[in-house]
């Protein structure tokens, strides 16, 4: 038995490998999960003097506990992954292909907003987490209505939760937010003016090998199976993660959330055009400037063939 | 009675007038509603040598008959009516933004390999131009893409038959508004970007500020009730359509999501908003003969109806 030591994850980026975790799926390809908390001790602070991710730590959650050795794979969003994998200190964490879940995710507004559209949004406050998923979907969704001038994003925390408090106290006009939260929010009147799906991927240190990621992609795509067999039964995972912490998300039932947002598909690697086209995006906001060659941030070894193994 | 002949709307694009309509509001107001079907005789294939509005006509279904003389008013997404009011023989002007502010979403069938909207490049869009739709489209992808991969061939304005050209196969995604939407989600097919798009009103001179005041009247009404009771007007989005398609007979209002419609009081187009909007149209190569977004609104009625409906 290997033990594998993983940065913590929610249903909304790691909804399969806590299936898999929980129905024994790793234990039966011989992989111990060991899950580490990365979010003890972050900063959940709304800073809406923070207008870019300049300066920000990318490690400052996911690939925290990576970056001291303390985690050997982490999952969080393509985007930002490829900005940390430039930015690791530890030597080997490259991607070694996508995660099994394609994230929903939208961008909400109060119940009381005159914003109704992203063109609305012009000029307007937007509370994002910088490094993290929906700050670069947030970007991707509103450049699609605004010229990048009028895009005024701020720094707001990771978790969702932090977000919709922000975002209700009026700190902020809108903000991004994954489910179950986009879900409540729903429930208590917001509107989501825009919603989209993105990928993540998952980074790896030098102790992932081909043949131990081969196991950990064969659970996690037995996983798979059995969440799109039956969707219903899985969405509790999306208020069983958070009830204890949020009583207001244990106030939420299966019924409130919808099946149609939970998307998992087998682990694949990351197609080259798709590659290169992701960063060559990010660069255009400025990020990714230190990285020349996008295959860099890829371990290709461990990637094809572990996928292809898996097969 | 004052009688107004309108383009028949559908609950995605006009559930408040449709409500006004049924429980008597308009009538209470002094104004008698008269639908004309503006649907009849409209070509509903897909043209995928079709792959932009050039050519096409902006009058196909929407203005038809307001522009055979044959209808007062009409409502549409906003985008179209500038590209309307532009080619207008008949002197229609916006008067202001309708109630509904419409939900749609793109859409790929089960099997698709697509699952971000990045993933779209390069791939047929059935769009229907001039539509609502249209136009979201483009917004929602030219985010994810750059603007020369964003592929479109004509498809029919109705959500049914881009939905039944989704699903055999002849382009790799579509937008679909309610209950189309939901209908897609239901039989597998995965929503890839959504958004919600704003219409605006057409008239005649024959709709001055006064009639326009009391159809907003009526109107407001109409939203204030939507408002507090949504769940009680879902079951529109069923019927406007079960007795053409059985899918949609089969639903239930469970199957569709409340906070997917929205509603407002009818409002004038903000001029800033206005303004932004004709630009963007420009760039895509649309609203070519028109200077000022101005010069295709009714200022006079809009203002005066509106401030007269508060």
């Amino acid at each position: 038995m290997i033990t594998l030591k993983l940065e913590n994850t929610a249903p909304f980026q790691g909804l399969a490998e806590l299936v898999a975790d929980k129905e024994g799926l790793f234990e039966k390809e011989g992989i111990h999960i060991e899950w580490v908390d990365r979010d003890a001790g972050v900063k959940k602070e709304v800073r809406t003097d923070i207008k870019s991710p300049d300066e920000l730590d990318p490690h400052s959650s996911h690939g925290k506990l990576f970056e001291q050795g303390k985690a050997d794979m982490y999952n969080a969003c393509e985007w930002g992954n490829y900005c940390r994998v430039q930015d690791t200190k530890v030597q080997a964490g490259r991607q070694v292909g996508r995660r099994a879940i394609v994230t929903f995710a939208g961008l909400v507004v109060r119940p009381e907003s005159e914003v109704y559209t992203p063109q609305q949004l012009a000029g307007k406050l937007v509370g994002v987490p910088f490094y993290f998923g929906t700050h670069y979907l947030a970007l991707h969704i509103l450049e699609g209505f605004l010229p990048r001038d009028e895009i005024n994003v701020c720094s707001a925390p990771n978790g969702s939760r932090m977000r919709y408090d922000a975002m209700m106290s009026g700190q902020l006009e809108a903000t991004t937010l994954t489910e179950p939260y986009l879900s409540l929010a729903e429930k208590n009147g917001c509107r989501v003016v825009a919603t989209a799906f993105y990928h993540g991927t998952e980074v790896a240190s030098d102790k992932v090998d081909a043949e131990t990621y081969l196991k950990f992609n064969r659970a996690v795509k037995e996983a798979v199976k059995r969440i799109n067999a039956n969707k219903e039964k899985y969405l509790q995972y999306f208020i069983d993660c958070h009830k204890d912490k949020d009583p207001e998300i244990g106030t939420l039932t299966a019924d409130d959330l919808r099946a149609s947002r939970i998307v998992v598909v087998d682990p694949a690697p990351i197609p080259d055009a798709e590659l290169a086209r992701t960063a060559e995006w990010i660069k255009s906001w400025g990020m990714l400037t230190e990285t020349e060659d996008h295959l860099d941030l890829v371990n290709m070894d461990v990637q094809q063939g572990a996928h292809a193994a898996a097969e | 009675m004052k009688k107004l002949v309108l383009e028949t709307t559908a609950p995605f694009q006009g559930l408040a007038e449709l409500v006004a309509d049924r429980e008597g509001l308009f009538e209470k107001e002094g104004i008698k509603i008269e639908w004309a079907d503006r649907e009849k005789g409209v070509d509903k294939s897909v043209q995928k040598d079709v792959t932009s509005p050039d050519g096409v006509n902006p009058f196909a279904s929407h203005g038809k008959l307001f522009e055979e003389g044959k209808a007062d008013m009409y409502n549409a997404c906003e985008w179209g009516n500038y590209c309307r009011v532009q080619d207008t023989n008949q002197g229609g002007r916006q008067l202001g933004r309708r109630a509904i502010v419409c939900f749609a979403g793109l859409y790929v069938r089960p099997d698709s390999e697509v699952y971000t909207a990045q993933q779209l490049i390069d791939k047929d869009i059935g769009a229907p131009f001039y539509f609502g739709t249209h136009y979201l489209i483009l917004h929602m992808l030219e985010g994810f893409m750059k603007r020369e991969h964003i592929k479109l061939v004509r498809a029919p304005n109705g959500s049914r038959y881009r939905y039944d050209a989704l699903l055999a196969g002849d382009y790799e995604a579509t937008c679909l508004t309610e209950p189309y939407a939901s209908l897609a989600e239901k039989e597998g097919c995965r929503l890839v970007t959504s958004s919600f798009l704003h219409g605006t009103e057409v008239a005649s001179d024959k709709v001055n500020t006064e009639t326009y005041a009391k159809f907003n009247r009526a109107v407001k009404e109409a939203v204030r009730r939507i408002n507090a009771d949504r769940s009680a007007y879902m079951h529109y989005f069923i019927d406007y359509y079960k007795d053409k398609d059985p899918r949609i007979e089969g639903m239930s209002v469970g199957d569709l999501m409340e906070s997917r419609v929205v509603v407002v009081d009818p409002a004038p187009i903000p001029q800033e908003e206005a303004d932004r909007t004709a630009e963007w149209i420009k760039s895509w190569g649309m609203l070519s003969d028109t200077d000022e977004a101005v010069e295709l609104i009714n200022m006079e009625v809009q203002q005066g109806a509106h401030a007269a409906a508060e």
